[in-house]
């Protein structure tokens, strides 16, 4: 069974269509890389994949769990970062977390808090934070219970260095422990370093998908220039 | 096990009194006392039936049942707000949910939130305890105490069924036909707050004629005071199955209600369309952008402001449509009230100004700020004319034209007033209201008694 299986996803808005005939999965212990140029339809893809908007067409499965049909069980088996969390202001960043982990019926906050690098400011009001750390934090509540499927929205990007990397290596180690993780991101340097397999979005349809270890060196940005781009140049 | 939300309330209430201190946490009680203080000018106006003892019981349940309805208003507009459209679901929406916990604890909330409204209602009777009528002032207070509690319990349900109704096969026909320029499934919500209110009403009528039956010697009638006590305790027995359905069900209607709008507004002609624009065409060409700009940050941020004046409007009209001389007072102190509500959209449209934009930018503070006024004034528009029209109908032009001149030139204050103070953002809701009741009470206190 499939982590994440995304089946002839259509969607419209209006006469627009968003994503047209997508389909992928995503495998336990699998990392993933969504990309794709600006309004491809990663977004669109990604609220579907996370009950956050009705597809016109196609099925979602987290978990072996039908996102639509049972929208609050498919929610106990993913930890999702939105691209621009929203959080508590006057809640600390270890009150959220308690109350995420009453939520999710788990502990393990210490863990989700060094993953994030939240540590030393756990204590600190949301409100006083920058907007990585708000990203951070939005990440610690994700991973806490380690859920068995991760989405993040452009959630690594904006992250200092230093950050980056300690998320990079979390989600590496949540990978090994059998985690399926999907990651929308533009910089194709965390793909490459970080990603298993990359499916290219281009005009809401899939028009790729790769394991990066059979792209090569440097081959994904070439992959990318010919696939999305040759896609933008046909685009009226 | 104790609710995990009330728990993150709780610590989120204790954050902010340590550090924005209790002053901050007692500023939304500064309108009780404004009522309290209130009752010299509201007496003559609404509660002229004091002066005659036979008419106290007849007086106290139209007053009693109108302030039940208004309180039972807001409460279904509030929980509309905590349940469907507020910050929190944006928030809690990636994790699971406990929904009947969320219910609760949303109720809980809403009710804390808005104490001060039957406080303020009794605050604002104090006129019949003051007459040495103590019986009938506390049966008024309980019979609006009682559309506060109405209106709070059958909210959730009402919300959550809207979801429901929202998606229902067979009432889709029915809500084509009165969804207007909105997308079909939003009909279902736009009038949720419509039906609580109507829960609300023929519970709050049911004790208001309670509290006439026990202020003319039938103790009986005080059975009735509990009906709302009652309908509002049954209202919310669904609401936690409701929740569990319908709670996850709602992101996903509102999501697919914001996107019909967006596909909307893609249309280039829809785009450029806001309310008003017109007459961007009158004023001096330095001030079309600003003009404009305001225009469109009014129209697309607060839509229901602008449109809830033109409802302000319709109850003034209907407050002024009759010909006895009480009606003018009367439709005046609702215009005024109404003018001091919709005018805080200055405030409000502050708050989602961009300050980075003023911080790189040229400053043009006296411009924006004279095309905000100018905005706020001809949205305000929607409260004066409807009376007007009415008074002129039904009472003729002298008393349409001093109505209209009063209100115009209150219009005027308070859209300087709303635009002068919302540089200073949050904190400038204090002098503006201080403003607003001064002039509000000044004005009824002169030409409405």
């Amino acid at each position: 069974m499939s982590a994440i299986q995304i089946q002839g996803l259509r969607k419209e808005y209006g006469r627009v269509v968003a994503v047209e005939e997508v389909s992928f999965s995503v495998e336990p212990g699998e990392l993933v890389a969504l990309i794709g140029h600006n309004g491809a339809g990663k977004s669109t893809t990604i609220k579907v994949l996370t009950g956050q908007l009705l597809p016109t067409k196609g099925s979602v499965h987290i978990a072996g769990v039908d996102v639509l049909k049972n929208p609050g069980e498919a929610r106990t088996k993913l930890g999702y970062v939105p691209e621009d969390p929203r959080l508590y202001d006057y809640l600390t960043c270890r009150e959220f977390l308690e109350l995420v982990a009453s939520l999710r019926g788990h502990t393990g906050i210490d863990e989700a808090l060094t993953l994030a690098g939240l540590g030393e400011d756990a204590d600190r009001l949301i409100r006083e934070y920058s907007q990585g750390m708000r990203r951070r934090t939005a990440l610690a509540a994700a991973v806490l219970g380690k859920p068995p499927v991760l989405v993040l929205d452009e959630a690594i990007n904006g992250l200092d260095p230093p950050s980056a990397n300690r998320v990079k290596a979390g989600l590496r180690a949540l990978c090994d422990g059998g985690a399926a993780v999907l990651l929308s991101t533009h910089v194709l340097d965390t793909v490459e370093r970080l990603a298993d397999r990359v499916v290219m979005l281009a005009h809401g349809r899939v028009v790729a998908d790769e394991r990066v270890s059979e792209i090569g060196e440097e081959g994904l940005e070439r992959l990318f220039l010919e696939r999305i781009g040759a896609s933008l140049e046909q685009s009226p | 096990m104790q609710n995990p939300y009330v728990r993150a309330w709780r610590q989120r209430r204790s954050n902010q009194r340590r550090e924005s201190g209790w002053l901050q946490a007692l500023q939304g009680w500064l309108p009780v006392l404004a009522l309290g203080a209130a009752g010299p000018v509201i007496r003559p106006v609404f509660m002229a039936w004091l002066e005659d003892e036979a008419s106290v019981p007849m007086g106290v349940a139209g007053l009693s049942l109108r302030l039940g309805m208004l309180l039972a208003g807001a409460m279904s507009i509030g929980t509309y707000s905590a349940l469907v459209r507020g910050p929190e679901r944006a928030i809690l929406d990636p994790f699971p949910a406990h929904p009947r916990a969320l219910i609760r604890y949303l109720a809980k909330r809403t009710a804390w939130e808005r104490a001060s409204l039957p406080v303020g209602a009794a605050a604002l009777l104090l006129p019949i305890l003051l007459a040495g009528h103590p019986l009938a002032w506390l049966l008024a207070s309980i019979v609006a105490a009682g559309g506060w509690f109405v209106g709070l319990m059958a909210g959730f349900t009402v919300h959550l069924g809207s979801v429901w109704a929202a998606e229902s096969p067979a009432l889709a026909g029915i809500l084509n036909l009165i969804r207007g320029q909105n997308p079909q499934l939003q009909a279902a919500l736009i009038y949720g707050p419509g039906v609580a209110l109507g829960v609300g009403t023929a519970a709050v009528f049911g004790a208001s004629e309670g509290a006439r039956l026990v202020l003319t010697g039938q103790a009986w009638g005080a059975v009735l005071l509990v009906i709302p006590l009652i309908v509002g305790l049954v209202a919310f027995i669904p609401a936690g199955g409701l929740a569990e359905r319908y709670h996850f069900r709602t992101t996903l209607i509102l999501a697919e209600i914001d996107a019909a709008y967006a596909v909307e507004e893609r249309d280039p002609e829809e785009a450029r369309r806001v309310y008003l624009e017109w007459l961007v065409r009158l004023l001096p060409q330095s001030l079309h952008l600003e003009f404009l700009k305001e225009l469109r940050h009014g129209w697309r941020g607060l839509r229901s402001w602008l449109t809830g004046a033109w409802g302000l409007g319709i109850l003034g009209l209907v407050s002024a449509w009759s010909s006895e001389p009480s009606s003018w007072g009367r439709s005046l102190a609702i215009a005024l009230a109404a003018l001091v509500a919709i005018a805080c959209v200055g405030l409000r449209l502050s708050t989602t100004d961009p300050l980075w934009l003023d911080q790189t930018l040229p400053q043009r503070r006296s411009l924006r700020l004279t095309a905000r006024a100018l905005a706020i004034f001809a949205w305000l528009q929607g409260v004066i004319l409807p009376p007007t029209i009415a008074l002129l109908l039904r009472q003729g032009g002298g008393a349409a034209a001093s109505f209209f001149g009063i209100t115009e030139g209150a219009a005027l204050a308070l859209c300087i007033a709303s635009a002068c103070f919302s540089p200073l953002r949050s904190r400038g809701w204090v002098p503006y209201l201080l403003s607003g009741l001064l002039l509000w009470g000044g004005l009824v206190g002169g030409f409405a008694v």
